[in-house]
Formats: structure tokens, C-alpha cells, sequence
């Protein structure tokens, strides 16, 4: 790991690059005559200094001829969709995925992004102040979810422990529940539990970690579906050794709803020894 | 290296500082803690302590002009809670527009888990329902460091480097002789990443490369802290010793390539097209070592050593296509497909017996739909996702077997949205999806989801939301059934003086099961019929009572019933001073009550002083 850090910071110095890029554009609208606010704004963020405001606000010139006349000018409100979005995407193409859960909901990007300036985040909700920026911006539509961060069992989201954007990608497709053998969205925090093993558990392997698992919060302390352990392993595990039942041929078998599976199973993500999952 | 990111940023700072603006502030923060009740609950839910920390500190400094060189126009550092929070954050990011941009994120958090959740008079020892003997008391850290260099105008090459290190103390349980011990497991596991991208652009098309070395290592142990008796008085299992090791430890490339086009059509709409390729190799060791002596089930003496050894071979290719048309200013085609491959060769020689496991998946997804401008407020989606899936595992030693199935799911998605007015916005979506035969009996065979949303600005103070979603999921192998509904209204009040949320959740949750369990001799029927409700209720105001003084206070409430209870009230209030020559303090009192299936309880009483100073 080491010499291959020495190796990227090498590379590093010797791109460092001293002069800005690009070349000033100027902007050929008076719109700062107006608009001082935004412009000043503005300058204080990447999408200042060299970017004219026309390179966003297309079609502006009736509307500097006619400040009452906005006419078809570009102005990033509701109903501007992917006209808006093309805007971005010129420059922005790296950001944008063409298949998107956003998209798809008919947002574009100015309904997450404000480009002039520094934006206050909403209010966060009781016990959620010590979330990250990005969080708080979906809090606007995603109420459902933030209200499972109130559940006893939580990812720590309210407390800055985690933020969406560690699981979700906001550009990208919804996240998939059935993706096999995938488990890397996990994996950065659990890699203990990620895998590679020489034993999978095969639901987590095949069904990723939602087989089990609810990602947002829930009643279990290990955010399993079910509220007891036994009944999530009793739903898949029709077959099981005979001691399980106890050694009597009548009378309630051994094991039940409310017995902790993983105290004997403590390996259940996985393991390099044991099939069973005992070591 | 935290330590490091600082230093250079204040080494810096100074030489850069004429030239830049600073703002910011800070807030220190005294805290006193009184618990009564279950401490180990305390620290897994709240985990505060009394005593001072740097509550926040937000520095940030920007030119007006842009800066030449090395000099930055815009620094900004964030910490959160340094010194004594559970959860801490600090980010620093060092940006020269058009040049470079450096990112710098340390995130420690510390999470305790101890959850012994029965009634001892309960619990039954040869059933394994005397709780969860696994505990945690574990620090997580993150560290994150990026750099961006904008080589050229269209170049840019991207060094990042990832750390993630968990260390700490916990418990565990290895079933020896019959019988269930609680050992000491201590917890030391680093995943580091390093990465190096390179990203050119033409007008548009950008083809992104990026390698990642991934490395990572878990010294796993587990280990009898000296003498037990064993769990069970009554049978004589016993160990008088037992440690083992079972490191392991992988590393590896990943290589990605991203090609993303944005074509100008004729008419001057932009058509998208990503291609994704990433392949992942990891190569794994494991080794492991056990040595065991004590007393069997059978009241004999034992000693065992064994001793073991494999390796892990895991490669992983992902290749993905998606795409979007724009057919008119109010039409667009959206698709994609991908194919992922997972190829896993796992061995171990353990005691003298050689296992193989060979997992093999393939994964393939379809979409396709519409997405759609019907007026400037209405728009809507509408598609079809399908995904085709064959994993095959070989086993020998202890997997004898092999395993092959494959999987088909075909579904749908539509949504709907209607932004009224500046005021009223509502949104429908649905989603529903068959599996033809899931992996598990756990899993859907069907599977829907159902949610509608509205959001209404009464006046520029007042606004309401609220939500509804319903989701079922069922498997028509086992006649297994998971319902959820959740609904969501929440009411805001955001005046000059007055501010107001008022908000309240219910989500029902419940699952019909009738699992037929057999060890080929018997079959017994284990009824799951689990029906669980959880309510959620949160209140906040905050009055301002003069520009300098305000008050507030809030509530939370959680009600859970299922299979055990759950309660939690947290109220708070505070009252909080700003003078305008940016001096500030706050005081702030917080009672918690906490109840969990009648056995475990805690209360705590925390006072906060807050001494603010911005600038």
C-alpha cells in the first residue's frame, strides 16, 4: 500500500498545474446591473469568476432588452425539466447518469442544487441536528424514510454517523435489491462481514444484504426484518439437524422462535472454517 | 493522519490568509450526564458523557479575486463534536477553482451493543434463549483524502486514499461440548483504498479511468478469558482453556472505465449514453489455529489443537449501458442493461481435510421506459425492469454438493407528479415486481410498493406534508407474507419570531408464516405471525423572543409493540443568547426515558452549556 501511495502523490506533484484554466468570457449582458445579488453570490462559488451567466440562462437577450419579458429564458424553474438539465450536463457530464431514480420523478438538477451561493439547509427535524448538509437536503421529500431514523435501531444518521449519500448514489438508479453477489455498498463499513469467505452464507452472497437486513431502521438491534432472530431463520430453514428438536421424540422441540440462532451460529455472514457457520 | 491534514492546512493557512475573507464560528460545550438504570443500554442508545468539548468549529475563507498557483480561493473546516461525541466529523476542503480541489474527512464514531433481552426467570439455557451474548464496544474510523488536479482543459487526474480502521473489545460465543461460552473476541480490522483516476473530455464525450488498490486485514481472535464453568451449572461440558486465531486478510485491483456521451441532437436537445466497465480481483489468505482442553458432555477430559490454512480468490465484472432519448421537448426513451459476473474459489485444509468452495453468479438486467412532460407541472415515468439471474456453487469436503438455480424477475414502475402551484405539489409512484422462484423461503416471489405524497405551502409561514405508503411482499413457495404501511404527515410554522414542526408517523408491519420445520423424524409447525406497530411523534418550537434571546423546546416520542415493547420519550429545552458583537451562549436541559421489553430501562438528565463565538 505504501509505495503505491508514494506513487500516486509522485504522479501528483508532477501534474500540479500553477495557472487557472479557461479563458475569461466575460459576459456579454448587463445582467449584473440587476442582478448584484446573484452575481456576488456567485462569486464566491466554482461557477464564478470566468462563467458568464448566458452559459446557463440561455435565450436571455430579450429578456436584458425587456426586463419584464422573461420569454424563453432559461430559469431553472419548475416545469424546465430536461432543458434545464441539458444546461448542466454540457459541462457536467461526468455527474449525470441518463437513468436516474430523480430523473425518473421528473426533478432536475435545481431542485437539489443552487449554484448561486451558499443555500441554508432546512430545519432538521427534533434529534436530527447533528446530520450532514447532504442528508438534510433530502429530508424535503424523503420524509418516510427520516421518519425511520426515529426507530429505536438505526443506522446513525441522525447523529452524523452516516450520511444517505454513503449508501445511495442521487445520481444514479435506485438502489437494486436484487443485485447478486453484491454487496458494495456495505462493504466500506462492514468489510468484516462483507466477504470473501471459504463458507458463504448463501442468502447474503446470492440477495445481497437486504435478504435479511433493513438498511434505514427497524425494531432489531442488528436491523434484521424481523423483530426476533428466530423467526427470520425459521422462514428459510425448513431442515435442520435433529438435535435442534431436542432428543425426546414428543414435547416441544429444543429451539423456538425466541432462541438467538447466532449464539451458537455466531459466523452467520460467513466463514473461512466452519460450513455451519459455528466458528 | 487527521493530525496531518490539520497541520498543513494551518501550515498554509497563514501564507494565504492576507489574501482571503474568514468567517465562521465556534462552540464550546460543558455537558453534565445523570443516568439511572441500565447503564450498558445508555451507552449503546446515547452514550454521552459529561465533561467539555468543541461542540462545532466552521472556519471558511474565500478571495473575491482568483487566486494564481497554489493559492486557494475558497478553504472551508468543519468539526463536530471533538473531544467527547460518540459520533466526530471533521472535513477539509481546499479548493482553487479551475485548478485543483482537496478534500479531507475524518469521521470516528463509537458504538457499544450489549442486548441481553430476556428475563432471566425465562430464559432457557438448552434452548439458547438467554439472550444475545455478543457485545461491542468498538471505534470506528474513517479517513478520506482526495485530490483533484485539473491537469489541462479538459484533463483532470483524481488521487484519492481511503482508510477504514475498527478496533476495540467484544464478546462472542463458540458451541463446544453442547454447550454455548462467552469469549472474549477483541476486534482489529483496517480496509484501506487507493486510488487513482484519470478523466478527459472532449465536448461530449468524457471517458473517466480509474484503478483502485484495495487492501485489507482482520486479525480475528477469539479467546476464553480465563477459567469458565461454562453456561450450564447443570450439564458438565466445561473449558479450562481455549484461543483461536483465524486471521485473514485479501487485497487487490479494481480497474474501471466509464464513457459517458452527451450528444447534441439536431434540434438541439441532448441525447445521454454511459458505458460502465469495472473489474474487481481480489486475492485472500486465511489461516487459523485452535487449541481447546476441558471437559466434554459426557464428563471425559479433552485436548484438542488444529490448525488450518486456505486461500480466497474472488473476481467480480460489471459491465453496464444505459441510455436516454430524447424524442421530443416532452418525451424521453430511458433504458439500460448490465450484466455482472461473480466468479469465487474459496479453499481451506483444516485438521488434515481439504474443502473447496466455487460460487459462480451471473446477474443480468433489462429497463426500459418512458419518461414524460404531459404539461409544465405534470410529469411522468413509466417502465418495465426485468433481471435474469443463474448461481451455481461446487462444494467438496464439507459442501458435498452443488447447488444450481436460476432466478427471473419482471416488473414495472410508474410514477406521477403534479406541481399544481408554487404551492401544491403531489406525487404517486408504484412499483411491482414477480420472481419466479426465490432464493429463500424468506424472500418475495412478489413484490409491490405503493406510495403516494403531498406537500402544501398554505401561506408563506405556514406548510403541511404528508405520505402514505403501503408495501406487501409474498412468496408463493412458503405462503409467506410481509405487509408495511406507513404513513407520515408532518405540519411547519417558519416565521420571523415563531418557528413550529409538528410531525407523526405510524408504521404497521406484519408477517403470516407458517414455517414447517423437520429433522426427517418430525415436523413441527413454527406459527410466525408477527404484527407490530410503531408510532413516532416529534414536536419543536422555537421563539425568538428579541433579536438576541430566543427559547425552544421539543418532544420525540416512540411507541413500538411487537414482539417485545419499546418506548423512548426525549424531551428538551433550551435557551440561547447571541449578542450581535457574535458572542453567544445556550443552556439546554434533555431527559431521556427509555423502556425496552419491560426489562431493560434507563432515564438520563443532561445539562449543556454552550459558549459561542462567530466572527
Amino acid at each position: 500500500m505504501r509505495w503505491f501511495l508514494v506513487l500516486l502523490f509522485g504522479i501528483a506533484s508532477s501534474l500540479a498545474h500553477g495557472e487557472a484554466h479557461g479563458e475569461a468570457r466575460g459576459d456579454p449582458l448587463p445582467c449584473a446591473a440587476c442582478h448584484a445579488d446573484a452575481a456576488m453570490a456567485l462569486a464566491h462559488t466554482p461557477h464564478g469568476g470566468d462563467m458568464a451567466c448566458v452559459s446557463c440562462h440561455q435565450n436571455a437577450e430579450a429578456h436584458a432588452a425587456s426586463p419584464r419579458n422573461v420569454g424563453d429564458m432559461l430559469t431553472f424553474g419548475p416545469g424546465t425539466g430536461q432543458r434545464a438539465d441539458d444546461a448542466c450536463i454540457g459541462c457536467h457530464q461526468r455527474e449525470t447518469h441518463p437513468v436516474s431514480a430523480h430523473r425518473r420523478a421528473g426533478l432536475g438538477c435545481h431542485d437539489c442544487h443552487r449554484v448561486h451561493g451558499e443555500v441554508t439547509p432546512p430545519a432538521p427535524l427534533p434529534g436530527h441536528e447533528r446530520m450532514d448538509a447532504a442528508s438534510a437536503s433530502c429530508q424535503t421529500c424523503h420524509q418516510d424514510v427520516f421518519s425511520r431514523f426515529a426507530m429505536n435501531e438505526r443506522h446513525r444518521l441522525t447523529r452524523g454517523g452516516v450520511g444517505c449519500t454513503d449508501c445511495h448514489d442521487p445520481h444514479g438508479p435506485s438502489t437494486r435489491r436484487f443485485l447478486g453477489g453484491g454487496t458494495d455498498t456495505c462493504l466500506t463499513c462492514h468489510a468484516d462481514l462483507a466477504g470473501p469467505f471459504v463458507f458463504e452464507h448463501a442468502a447474503g452472497r446470492v440477495e445481497g444484504c437486504l435478504a435479511c437486513h433493513d438498511p434505514h431502521a427497524g425494531p432489531n438491534r442488528h436491523m434484521l426484518t424481523h423483530q426476533r432472530e428466530g423467526e427470520l431463520c425459521y422462514s428459510c430453514h425448513a431442515v435442520m439437524p435433529g438435535f435442534h428438536f431436542g432428543f425426546a421424540a414428543t414435547g416441544p422441540p429444543r429451539f423456538g422462535l425466541d432462541t438467538v440462532c447466532t449464539n451458537c451460529h455466531s459466523t452467520i455472514h460467513g466463514s473461512n472454517l466452519d460450513k455451519d457457520f459455528l466458528r | 493522519m487527521g493530525r496531518g491534514a490539520l497541520l498543513l492546512t494551518s501550515l498554509l493557512a497563514p501564507a494565504w490568509a492576507g489574501a482571503m475573507q474568514w468567517s465562521g464560528s465556534a462552540d464550546v460545550t460543558g455537558r453534565s450526564v445523570d443516568t439511572d438504570g441500565d447503564r450498558s443500554k445508555y451507552r449503546q442508545h446515547l452514550n454521552l458523557d459529561s465533561g467539555v468539548h468543541l461542540q462545532e468549529l466552521v472556519v471558511r475563507g474565500h478571495r473575491d479575486d482568483r487566486g494564481r498557483g497554489l493559492a486557494p480561493d475558497r478553504i472551508d473546516i468543519s468539526a463536530y463534536g471533538l473531544g467527547r461525541e460518540p459520533f466526530q466529523r471533521m472535513d477539509v476542503r481546499v479548493q482553487a477553482y479551475d485548478r485543483y480541489r482537496f478534500d479531507y474527512q475524518r469521521r470516528t464514531s463509537e458504538y457499544r451493543y450489549d442486548d441481553l433481552l430476556i428475563d432471566p426467570a425465562d430464559a432457557s439455557i438448552p434452548g439458547s434463549t438467554g439472550g444475545d451474548f455478543h457485545t461491542f464496544d468498538v471505534d470506528r474510523v474513517f479517513d478520506r483524502a482526495r485530490l483533484e488536479l485539473t491537469a489541462s482543459d479538459r484533463a483532470t487526474v483524481t488521487l484519492g486514499y481511503d482508510r477504514h480502521r475498527r478496533t476495540g473489545d467484544g464478546t462472542t460465543t463458540i458451541s463446544e461440548q453442547r454447550e454455548e461460552f462467552v469469549l472474549d473476541r477483541p476486534v482489529d480490522e483496517t480496509l484501506q483504498v487507493a486510488e487513482l483516476g484519470f478523466r478527459y473530455r472532449w465536448d461530449a464525450v468524457t471517458v473517466t479511468l480509474t484503478e483502485r488498490y484495495r487492501e485489507y486485514d482482520n486479525d480475528a481472535v477469539v479467546a476464553l478469558p480465563g477459567f469458565s464453568a461454562g453456561s450450564n451449572p447443570a450439564a458438565p461440558g466445561n473449558l479450562d482453556r481455549y484461543r483461536l486465531e483465524r486471521p485473514w486478510r485479501y487485497d487487490g485491483w479494481e480497474h474501471g472505465l466509464r464513457v459517458q456521451a452527451r450528444p447534441r441532437l439536431n434540434d438541439g436537445r441532448r441525447a445521454e449514453i454511459d458505458l460502465d466497465a469495472v473489474r474487481l480481483d481480489l486475492d485472500g489468505r486465511h489461516r487459523a489455529l485452535e487449541s481447546a482442553a476441558g471437559t466434554t458432555f459426557a464428563a471425559a477430559p479433552f485436548s484438542r489443537d488444529r490448525a488450518g490454512s486456505g486461500r480466497l480468490d474472488h473476481e467480480t465484472t460489471l459491465l453496464r449501458l444505459r441510455g436516454r432519448y430524447p424524442v421530443s421537448e416532452s418525451l424521453r426513451l430511458v433504458g439500460g442493461l448490465s450484466r455482472r459476473e461473480l466468479d469465487q474459489h474459496g479453499s481451506l485444509l483444516w485438521d488434515g481435510d481439504e474443502n473447496r468452495s466455487d460460487w459462480a453468479l451471473t446477474t443480468r438486467t433489462y429497463e426500459a421506459g418512458v419518461e414524460v412532460n404531459l404539461t409544465p407541472g405534470v410529469t411522468g415515468a413509466l417502465g418495465w425492469i426485468g433481471e435474469r439471474r443463474d448461481q451455481r456453487l461446487r462444494g467438496e469436503g464439507a459442501i458435498g454438493a452443488t447447488f444450481e438455480t436460476s432466478t427471473r424477475h419482471d416488473g414495472y414502475f410508474a410514477e406521477l407528479a403534479w406541481r399544481a402551484s408554487k404551492r401544491l405539489t403531489l406525487r404517486l409512484d408504484a412499483q411491482d415486481a414477480s420472481i419466479d422462484d426465490a432464493f429463500t423461503r424468506a424472500s418475495a416471489t412478489e413484490r409491490s410498493r405503493w406510495r403516494a405524497q403531498a406537500q402544501y405551502r398554505i401561506d408563506d409561514a405556514w406548510s403541511v406534508a404528508a405520505s402514505h405508503r403501503r408495501s406487501r411482499h409474498h412468496n408463493a413457495n412458503s405462503d409467506w407474507t410481509w405487509r408495511d404501511r406507513q404513513t407520515t404527515v408532518r405540519i411547519d410554522r417558519a416565521g420571523p419570531r415563531l418557528s413550529l414542526t409538528l410531525g407523526t408517523t405510524r408504521i404497521d408491519q406484519d408477517r403470516e408464516f407458517l414455517a414447517p420445520v423437520s429433522n426427517g423424524l418430525r415436523t413441527v409447525i413454527f406459527e410466525i405471525d408477527y404484527d407490530g406497530d410503531a408510532r413516532l411523534h416529534d414536536a419543536a418550537a422555537t421563539w425568538r423572543l428579541t433579536e438576541a434571546l430566543s427559547v425552544g423546546a421539543s418532544i420525540h416520542g416512540l411507541r413500538h409493540r411487537g414482539s417485545f415493547a419499546v418506548s423512548r420519550d426525549d424531551v428538551r429545552t433550551y435557551l440561547s443568547f447571541m449578542a450581535p458583537s457574535g458572542y453567544g451562549a445556550s443552556l439546554s436541559y434533555r431527559y431521556l426515558e427509555f423502556e425496552e421489553g419491560g426489562l431493560e430501562a434507563f432515564d438520563a438528565r443532561i445539562v449543556e452549556l454552550s459558549l459561542r463565538r462567530s466572527w
